[in-house]
């Protein structure tokens, strides 16, 4: 008997239920741990993505602007296999820095990686890249097969000058200051004279500069001429305005208000240009013509064919497959200076990357 | 000697008498109510780990996929490097990437940094060469020497000798180490056969087929995965790449 008068319980029963209820809680707990167990691993590896996620991000935000970022004149200085910190971008908790490499002249690697902030964020990571062409006046003067450039079979009639030799010497208008950037480089990769003219193979699609295809080049200039005219240096109150279709700059009077402009414009049919001096850039879809003394320092792209006349003069080089008629009193005379720096003062714009095999190249 | 009760007490037994049968009872009740609940809470918690594991699983094989398949087509060019067939994902599988260096050792072979996700290996890569003006060759990569040699090209990654099968085109600036593989959603998993070996798994087997497949459009290649178990989370459908690069 129990102290309150109740049998006891047969010793096999005695506190069976128990048992039972603390084996089930036992299996509970461990099933509820095992849970926890599974969710902790699984929030660890969808932090882990997250994260590289966030790094890979940041460091596309950071190829991305690389690529994007205009080409400027630091570039020249940049030797074979040197790197340069372009932009770092930062995205969420992400810290992308982009970097330029130049594997050759026109040859550059944009390669990009990030960092994260905070818990987890150890180093750096998710490197990419992407390699690019970017316009090297200086390999575009070396890459110049003649003076005059004229497609396979085209007609070439030259009974005034056509002149490659003294390509690299800089000669008035022009002063050694003008060009002392270059100056070293042109002597050592470019030829000191050229060919007068060659006949290249030009594809359908027209003449290129480099990678850049004629179209591309003609849709990056933002101010086109129409059919003909004459052009003269514009300013007011000693500003050059820039934006005047027709100011070509003034390379008679460097020092003047217009001295320095390196006029970039384009033409969507034949162009004629009547007198007046410019120097630049020309874009023409079409036939280019300079005709009553017109004096023209640069360079000249055409779709179609060149042509001088009236006493009419053309320094640095032009690519015209149509063909060229430089009659007796006209001239075309070589000049690596004038070409390389009027397409170094247009690299930001006709000089932006051209994406090479794909968009990127990886792993790194 | 023997004990005489007290009134009440005798009573008591009395009113006590068949109780324990009652109490028992009752016990067994009370205990099967117990154990009833706890072995109904034991399988709800078994179910609920059953589909977190299988959540789980699906969520890997989600997340290993995309990943691993937008990194690889990343890296590469449609027709060229990449092509989707009816039922597989054939590639060139970048697996480096290797600066060449000015320096060349001999005719057919490349002095280069090389950085990428593992070593390279005679045996099954081979090299996309990239020159300064964008044309790629491709060359099989024949041997490959660590060196001493200095390069000029500094930046991570080690400096070896890679002989190639014949000599490499002029002015190579990159070359880009792959092998041949392919990408194949079968046996209820994303699986990679590198050239003519076995398929091999990569994700958990939580996919049901045929429903899970490639998906193409116009412009773009993409994958919809459908988890088998229900529980597993909804069906997926997402972007891979561009078909139609400028």
């Amino acid at each position: 008997m129990t102290g309150d008068g109740r049998p006891p319980a047969p010793d096999g029963r005695r506190g069976a239920v128990l048992v039972v209820v603390v084996l089930v809680m036992l299996a509970l707990t461990a099933l509820a741990h095992g849970m926890l167990l599974s969710a902790g691993v699984e929030l660890a590896a969808s932090s882990a993505g997250a994260r590289q996620l966030e790094r890979r991000a940041g460091s596309a935000g950071a190829l991305a602007l690389t690529v994007a970022a205009a080409p400027a004149g630091w570039m020249d200085s940049v030797p074979l296999w040197g790197a340069r910190s372009v932009v770092t971008a930062r995205l969420g908790r992400a810290d992308g820095v982009g970097t330029l490499r130049r594997l050759a002249r026109e040859a550059w690697l944009a390669e990009a990686s990030a960092r994260l902030d905070g818990p987890g964020g150890s180093g750096r990571g998710a490197p990419m890249g992407a390699l690019m062409w970017i316009m090297d006046p200086v390999a575009r003067v070396a890459d110049l097969a003649g003076v005059l450039q004229v497609d396979t079979g085209a007609v070439v009639i030259a009974d005034g000058p056509v002149d490659g030799v003294g390509f690299t010497r800089v000669e008035p208008p022009l002063t050694a200051e003008a060009c002392a950037r270059w100056a070293a480089l042109i002597d050592s990769i470019v030829a000191p004279f050229v060919p007068s003219v060659a006949w290249r193979a030009v594809a359908a699609g027209g003449p290129r500069l480099g990678l850049l295809a004629f179209d591309s080049l003609l849709a990056r200039v933002e101010v086109p001429v129409l059919g003909g005219g004459s052009p003269a240096p514009v300013d007011r109150r000693g500003a050059c305005e820039f934006a005047a279709p027709w100011n070509w700059g003034d390379p008679d009077r460097p020092t003047g208000p217009c001295g320095g402009h390196l006029a970039l414009r384009s033409a969507a049919g034949d162009l004629r240009v009547e007198g007046g001096v410019g120097q630049g850039i020309l874009i023409v879809d079409g036939d280019v013509s300079f005709a009553d003394g017109a004096r023209f320092y640069g360079v000249v792209v055409a779709r179609g064919a060149l042509r001088l006349e009236g006493g009419a003069q053309l320094t640095g080089a032009a690519l015209a497959p149509g063909g060229a008629v430089v009659p007796a009193g006209t001239s075309v005379r070589g000049s690596a200076c004038w070409v390389t720096r009027v397409l170094a003062a247009h690299r930001g714009t006709i000089g932006r990357a051209v994406l090479l095999d794909g968009a990127g190249v990886g792993p790194m | 000697m023997t004990a005489v009760l007290p009134l009440a007490g005798r009573a008591r037994v009395g009113a006590l008498r068949g109780a324990s049968v009652s109490e028992m009872v009752v016990a067994l009740l009370a205990g099967l109510l117990v154990v009833h609940l706890a072995l109904g809470t034991l399988e709800r918690f078994r179910s609920a780990q059953v589909r977190l594991a299988g959540r789980t699983d699906a969520l890997v094989a989600l997340r290993v996929s995309r990943h691993l398949l937008r990194a690889e087509l990343r890296v590469g060019l449609p027709g060229r490097d990449w092509r989707l067939a009816d039922d597989s994902l054939g590639l060139r599988a970048f697996r480096g990437t290797a600066l060449v260096c000015p320096t060349r050792p001999s005719p057919d072979e490349l002095l280069v940094r090389y950085a990428g996700m593992r070593a390279p290996d005679p045996t099954k890569d081979s090299l996309l060469l990239v020159t300064g003006r964008g044309e790629v060759e491709v060359r099989a990569l024949a041997g490959v020497a660590a060196t001493a040699d200095p390069c000029a090209a500094a930046g991570p990654g080690t400096v070896g000798r890679w002989r190639l099968d014949r000599e490499p085109p002029p002015g190579v600036v990159l070359a880009r180490l792959f092998e041949r593989g392919s990408y194949h959603l079968s046996g209820s998993a994303l699986r990679y056969r590198r050239g003519l070996s076995g398929r091999q798994p990569l994700t958990p087997e939580v996919w049901t087929l045929p429903e899970t497949a490639w998906t193409r459009t116009y412009e773009a290649i993409g994958v919809r995965l459908v988890p088998g178990d229900a529980g597993a989370g909804a069906a997926w459908s997402g972007f891979l790449a561009w078909t139609d690069r400028p």
